[in-house]
């Protein structure tokens, strides 16, 4: 079965190209929830939220050929977290300075092993785990996520810096630094 | 790049190199009985329901009470005008004013019951300007008030809509009085002394009316309407206009001036069912 010909099927709610769908999609996007979300059982009920609300309002989803799926779910995952993290109340964050921290470097992580990279990002606190991944992973800006989490491009600057300081350690510590 | 490098990373990561334990199928398990499952149907919160339905009952309860009150009105007012009016000391300049029986006080029911039957009494003047030590109650400009048995006779009435979307009613008596009956607008209490500013620029009333020339009064209309009354007045329920004011309380020893800005006016408030009195 063809990716749009399951899609076709999952706007008349079959379950057979739902299932096929799942089955393309369902491992990356759980670790899409997992890079938001640390405890497994949480990221895998948010990651069942996405795709439920993906085959019910997939009406809203218009198919621009191979590779449209992907991103249009990673944004429905990625609300899922944000708002997850919103209820849980782990995305209050402290209002700092813009200037704060800006000069450090990107992580560098070298030969890291992927499955390590994600273990040391789950171990960073929410708050600079999430602008991190929407920064460095996801490509947001740091204006477009000081609108995601409604804080300041400041705050966002700033955990940002963190995030990558405290990173840069535990990779070090790891020994995987180049 | 760093940044590509961990996106790329992490990216190419599945489920299996991650070490994640992932029980696919029993989440698609899950998900399926999701999607199965019918959409229940939000029930609206009772608090909200009960508080919609007294919103509801509030609104009509006040309307309904406006149509009544509003269609009581020009029957209350018509039964509180004065018969005539009198003069005691036409030596001063001030005698010149109308009658103005300024000491009808309400009486208790009369606070509650606008749509019944007006039960105000008249009340000894005498007998209250002796007990609040006045010795000369005639240099208040007015005089003791009578028992209004009957209206005066009316000549013709005159009714017209107002701009503003209120009735007024004119009446002309035979003695030549004209009585102006409550408008189908509710408008707050106005004092006269307030009225009486706001008339400074208006014409000066017709010579032999009777009036004083300085101290304005609401009836004495002959020839002319209400002296105070321009865009203000024609909106106002006047309940009474001549027929009511407190005993004041201030003592011999006080200026002729100052007893004079106890004389008001009352009005019917809308929805009160109180008449205040200034």
């Amino acid at each position: 079965m063809k990716e749009q010909k399951a899609i076709e099927g999952c706007r008349k709610q079959d379950r057979i190209s739902q299932k096929y769908v799942y089955d393309l999609y369902a491992d990356a996007m759980l670790l899409v929830c997992m890079r938001y979300v640390k405890p497994l059982p949480d990221a895998e009920e948010l990651m069942l939220n996405g795709f439920y609300n993906f085959f019910k309002n997939i009406d809203r989803f218009i198919y621009n050929g191979d590779g449209s799926v992907r991103p249009w779910l990673r944004k429905i995952m990625l609300n899922e977290c944000l708002m997850h993290l919103r209820k849980t109340g782990e995305l209050k964050l402290k209002p700092e300075a813009a200037g704060e921290g800006e000069s450090v470097d990107p992580v560098v992580t070298g030969d890291m092993q992927a499955a390590e990279l994600l273990k040391l990002i789950s171990r960073l606190p929410p708050g600079y785990r999430t602008v991190f991944n929407l920064y460095e992973v996801e490509g947001y800006s740091h204006k477009e996520i000081a609108n995601l989490l409604n804080i300041s491009e400041g705050t966002s600057k700033s955990q940002l810096s963190k995030a990558r300081s405290q990173l840069q350690v535990m990779v070090k510590r790891q020994g995987w630094y180049n | 790049m760093p940044q590509q490098d961990i996106k790329t990373k992490l990216d190419e990561l599945d489920t299996l190199s991650a070490g994640v334990v992932f029980e696919r199928e029993e989440a698609w398990d899950k998900l399926q009985e999701r999607l199965d499952r019918k959409p229940e149907r939000k029930m609206l919160p009772w608090y909200r329901l009960v508080a919609a339905a007294a919103l509801l009952l509030l609104l009509a309860g006040g309307w309904l009470r406006y149509r009544k009150q509003s269609a009581a009105m020009p029957e209350i007012a018509q039964k509180m005008l004065p018969k005539q009016q009198n003069q005691t000391n036409p030596g001063t300049a001030a005698m010149a004013l109308p009658a103005m029986p300024t000491d009808i006080a309400p009486s208790a029911p009369y606070e509650s019951a606008p749509n019944k039957q007006d039960d105000r009494r008249l009340v000894n003047t005498q007998a209250l300007a002796e007990k609040s030590g006045i010795t000369n109650p005639g240099t208040r400009h007015t005089t003791f008030p009578q028992e209004v048995d009957t209206l005066p006779a009316i000549h013709r009435t005159i009714q017209r809509k107002e701009p503003t979307g209120g009735y007024e009613l004119a009446m002309v008596t035979n003695e030549r009085k004209t009585y102006y009956l409550p408008a189908q607008r509710v408008m707050p209490v106005v004092h006269i002394n307030d009225l009486e500013q706001e008339d400074n620029d208006s014409a000066e009333p017709a010579a032999g009316t009777g009036r004083n020339k300085e101290k304005k009064w609401i009836i004495d209309l002959e020839p002319a309407p209400l002296n105070f009354g321009t865009a203000s007045i024609r909106n106002m329920k006047i309940v009474h206009v001549n027929a009511l004011m407190e005993p004041a309380p201030y003592t011999n020893d006080e200026p002729v001036e100052r007893q004079q800005h106890f004389i008001s006016i009352s009005f019917l408030a809308p929805f009160s069912n109180k008449l205040y009195n200034r």
